[in-house]
């Protein structure tokens, strides 16, 4: 979804801007507030008044009329109407960044009693894996984050220590299509999490595999950047979407290569089995379908070669 | 047990515009149970808001009429609740007199005005059920609004966004203006060309 650019951040503009677009304005903080008051009480945001998404919206308007704003300050996607849709904005805003963020930190998971004593090493591993996580996100598109989270849930569940059930999978149409994505975003996720890909190599192929696979893309389907728009970052004369694919696809090889080699035995410790797991789900046959990989028998024979992956702990 | 900040608040992880310190420790606590379930929803509002925004886009008259909907419901608050309504689809309007082609409902909410894009010749009937309180129906498009003959709209091409809406307890008022100015809730859906 494009949202219409604002180019002029001036005070008047804005104010000019409110004066012509104003309802559209006013719908879209109004959609944006209403499901978080389904949730939260925004008066413990300083709004006041019978209608508080209305107070809110007025406050917002109000803000973005006369208010200053400096747009340098903003993400590049955000100068534009999206920002009426993003109620973090407003509310740091309004609140101010810092007291906002408190409001939002979620209260400390409590760890899991353990006889073995590795509180500390699940707390880092948790956190190594929010951190891929993030990095997933702005490297890719959201819904690989979803599919991520929901292809992790068997081994999350292990991390957690919850009782394992089965992973809130929704009815899908289809369910090939659904695995493909979940290994997809789990090979994906692994490459970023274990550090594989190579952001400063000018090789074609770690070129295009990184501008196509990690690279911020729209989130439809198939998530990933088109060749086309990728060809001007490539090296040399400009070559076709063909050709860009192809490189992609050796790319995404060497790097399959490369984490199954680093998964090549089954560790022992309680973390270093987990994240081995992990790792593990990863480098499956369907991994090769994801990645357009199907040809490849030499990646086939050295995926079926690995040590099997067991769900429960050592 | 974690628990996860609301949908709108996870908005900044989903649009990557997130600060990589302060909310730091929300990325973490997505691995805790039903941290996949929060992403979800909170990926599905951005859809949700996305689809409205392009679709209000350029069209004041629908942003106005859609916003002083939600305003009135909010006044009227959780207890002006109406009779069951729904929205039954045809897929084309020749379906009737073609063939045995069961219509889809859609069930709708006092409250709510929602979206729905259909193929163009589409045919949406807005059905009440037994009802003390009397229901008008109206529809609005770009320069033009007014009742709603038979309750019922055939989508054609290129006639934009079409809203469709049902006012309790607004009988006999003629305009969909005067309507909202007497009405305690309504409930509607708006259409588009797929």
């Amino acid at each position: 979804m494009e949202y219409e650019p604002i180019s002029d951040w001036t005070q008047p503009a804005r104010a000019a801007l409110v004066e012509t677009r104003g309802a559209e304005i006013r719908l879209l903080l109004d959609t944006a507030f209403t499901e978080l008051c389904d949730t939260r009480d925004l008066a413990a945001f300083g709004f006041r008044g019978d209608d508080l998404v209305a107070s809110a919206v007025e406050w917002c308007v109000a803000r973005f009329a006369q208010g200053e704003l400096d747009p340098g300050r903003l993400p590049v996607a955000s100068r534009s109407f999206r920002l009426f849709t993003e109620v973090h904005f407003w509310l740091a805003q309004k609140v101010g960044a810092h007291q906002l963020n408190r409001l939002l930190q979620p209260p400390q998971p409590a760890l899991p009693t353990s006889a073995l004593g590795v509180e500390d090493l699940l707390a880092g591993l948790r956190e190594g894996l929010g951190r891929a996580l993030r990095t997933l996100r702005h490297r890719t598109c959201a819904d690989l984050v979803t599919y991520w989270l929901r292809g992790s849930q068997r081994v999350l569940a292990l991390l957690g220590k919850k009782v394992p059930g089965e992973a809130p999978l929704p009815p899908a149409s289809n369910k090939t299509r659904l695995s493909v994505h979940v290994h997809d975003a789990r090979f994906r996720f692994q490459c970023l999490y274990r550090h594989l890909v190579d952001d400063t190599s000018s090789r074609l192929e770690a070129v295009a595999v990184r501008e196509i696979l990690f690279s911020a893309c729209e989130n439809a389907v198939p998530y990933r950047r088109p060749a086309a728009e990728v060809a001007p970052a490539l090296p040399g004369p400009t070559r076709g979407a063909r050709e860009i694919r192809h490189l992609c696809q050796d790319g995404a090889a060497e790097l399959l290569a490369t984490l199954v080699e680093r998964l090549s035995s089954s560790p022992d410790g309680v973390v270093e089995r987990l994240d081995w797991m992990l790792g593990r789900e990863a480098a499956a046959p369907m991994t090769l379908v994801a990645l357009g990989l199907e040809d490849r028998a030499d990646l086939r024979l050295q995926l079926q070669s690995h040590p099997s992956f067991d769900p429960e702990m050592p | 047990m974690t628990v996860h900040p609301p949908p709108a608040l996870l908005d900044p992880m989903v649009l990557a515009t997130d600060d990589e310190e302060a909310l730091a420790s929300i990325w973490p606590a997505l691995l805790e149970p039903e941290g996949d379930v929060a992403w979800e929803r909170a990926v599905e509002r951005r859809r949700r808001i996305d689809d409205l925004a392009g679709l209000i886009h350029g069209h004041a008259w629908l942003s106005a009429l859609v916003l002083s909907a939600k305003r009135l419901s909010r006044r009227h608050g959780e207890s002006e609740r109406g009779p069951r309504l729904e929205a039954q689809v045809s897929e084309h309007a020749l379906a009737a007199t073609l063939g045995p082609e069961k219509p889809e409902p859609l069930e709708l909410s006092w409250g709510k005005i929602v979206p729905r894009a259909m193929p163009v010749g589409t045919r949406v009937h807005l059905r009440v059920g037994i009802s003390s309180e009397p229901v008008a129906f109206f529809f609005a498009r770009a320069g033009e609004s007014g009742p709603l003959p038979g309750a019922a709209w055939e989508l054609l091409k290129g006639e934009g966004p079409v809203l469709l809406i049902a006012c309790m307890d607004a009988a006999g008022t003629e305009s969909l203006e005067e309507a909202l100015e007497h009405t305690k809730t309504v409930a509607g859906v708006i259409l588009r060309e797929q």
